[in-house]
């Protein structure tokens, strides 16, 4: 029984040193996609997720600037759905109505606090590390 | 302002003790293993919790399902864009309410070593975007000592350190480098469920932008009042993610209970909002948000939140 248990246990931490190490690489080649206009906001939102299960975070966009949110799950573009809400929950921006794309510019006429949402495209992948990134324009 | 996992049909508490027996009982083993994976991978992305603490409830299927990580991710806007609008504004260059580099030796505790480290960064940021290429490269240095001290220096990227150590006097490239330095330090750290010392160097830095812009708000700069007036969401993240990841002595402390006070205070910032339809432009892969906000402060409420922040920020840096 201990036997068992141990192998159980090694197999659960090799589970998390894989999910541990696929989110670095995914936060890594996400940085790729803020370029050299935007700067990081300094933070890296990660998230593991699996099947249709959703990441939900809140953020403020101040007036007068433009932002560049970047989100990956894995190395492929269009592997993770996100969209933008404001604190009504009208949406905003969604990526679904443009190709999954991993990239967008928001231009902000008046601070905001919005609420993004992501989850996987299941017809790509059922379980990943969807990392999003936050940069603004200087 | 938390990160949310919901899925249907079930509820993943990631606060209470795990309990394996109770796992055996209603799950098969098959779906135990990939569960406890996905538990144990999400916990170490998101949770301060030890993999002991963690507990996997089964619900009624008809409810709604939450997996909660307790608000461990959030958000809180770029100090060093609160700077640069500080500039843009029109405000004068203050060095003398930089903290004095040689203060890092004094930080000896942890925590004093990562609010502080927040604090250099802006530092290093506000002199920089002013030109003051000496005073950016001192605070730098203390930024060094103290990311060394918390073990960060060691996970980011030697290539990276070397850009900013030799970019210090060219303010866009160092803009650029910092906010990737913070951003490694601050993956490393949520790697390494560290949330408490990646909670505060952001606390840090957003103290020290939000203490300077207070500084031209108190002169009356009308657009330092409306940033400062902005940071009635970014506050209460702060507090509540403060609350979520570190230990009860900081909790106790005269730290945290200027950042209760400042929430207090926060709550009578009067805010408007309404939504008008975004404007889409597929070509330039931008979206224009044009709903109308507005966040307003008495001169009474400006003063008592000054006030506040200056004896916040003093108390950080001793």
């Amino acid at each position: 029984m201990k036997m068992k248990q141990a192998i159980l246990s090694l197999l659960l931490l090799g589970m998390v040193q894989m999910a541990a190490a696929q989110c670095d690489s995914t936060a890594y080649h996400a940085h790729k996609f803020l370029g050299n206009e935007f700067i990081s906001d300094g933070q890296t939102y990660r998230a593991l997720i699996f099947d249709d299960q959703v990441a939900e975070f809140h953020t403020t966009l101040y007036g007068g600037n433009t932002y560049r949110i970047a989100a990956m799950a894995g190395f492929k573009e269009g592997q993770l759905l996100y969209s933008v809400y404001d604190q009504d929950n009208n949406l905003l921006f969604t990526n679904e109505d443009h190709r999954n794309i991993s990239s967008w510019n928001f231009m902000v006429d008046q601070t905001i606090t919005v609420k993004i949402e992501a989850k996987l495209d299941l017809s790509k992948q059922t379980s990943g590390c969807a990392v999003l990134l936050i940069g603004f324009k200087r | 302002m938390g990160l949310n996992l919901w899925k249907n049909q079930r509820i993943i508490n990631f606060t209470a003790p795990l309990s394996m027996e109770s796992m055996k009982q209603k799950i098969n083993i098959l779906i135990a293993l990939a569960g406890c994976g996905l538990l144990l991978a999400s916990c170490r992305e998101q949770s301060v919790k030890g993999t002991d603490e963690l507990q996997l409830e089964m619900m009624d299927s008809s409810k709604t399902a939450i997996v909660n990580v307790s608000g461990i991710l959030f958000s809180i806007p770029s100090p060093v864009q609160t700077t640069l609008l500080v500039k843009k504004s029109g405000a004068a260059y203050d060095q003398s309410m930089l903290n004095n580099p040689a203060n890092y030796s004094n930080y000896s505790s942890n925590t004093q070593q990562a609010l502080n480290a927040g604090i250099y960064g802006t530092d290093m940021a506000y002199a920089s975007i002013f030109d003051d290429g000496q005073a950016a490269r001192k605070a730098y240095k203390a930024l060094d000592q103290l990311a060394e001290a918390l073990g960060i220096s060691g996970a980011v990227d030697p290539e990276l350190l070397n850009r900013i150590a030799s970019n210090v006097g060219n303010t866009d490239s160092l803009l650029m480098l910092s906010g990737r330095f913070y951003s490694e330090a601050d993956s490393y750290l949520k790697e390494n469920q560290r949330y408490d010392i990646a909670a505060l160097v952001l606390t840090g830095g957003w103290i020290e932008s939000t203490y300077i812009t207070s500084l031209q708000a108190s002169n009356g700069n009308a657009d330092a009042i409306a940033r400062l007036a902005e940071q009635k969401a970014t506050v209460k993240t702060i507090r509540d993610a403060l609350a979520k990841t570190c230990d009860v002595e900081f909790l106790k402390g005269d730290i945290y209970k200027y950042i209760i006070t400042l929430a207090d205070l926060y709550d009578k910032v009067e805010h408007t909002y309404t939504y008008v339809e975004p404007e889409t432009l597929p070509e330039q892969k931008t979206t224009i948000l044009r709903s109308s906000s507005s966040y307003a402060m008495s001169n009474e409420l400006l003063n008592q939140v000054s006030e506040v922040l200056s004896a916040l920020r003093n108390t950080t840096i001793q």
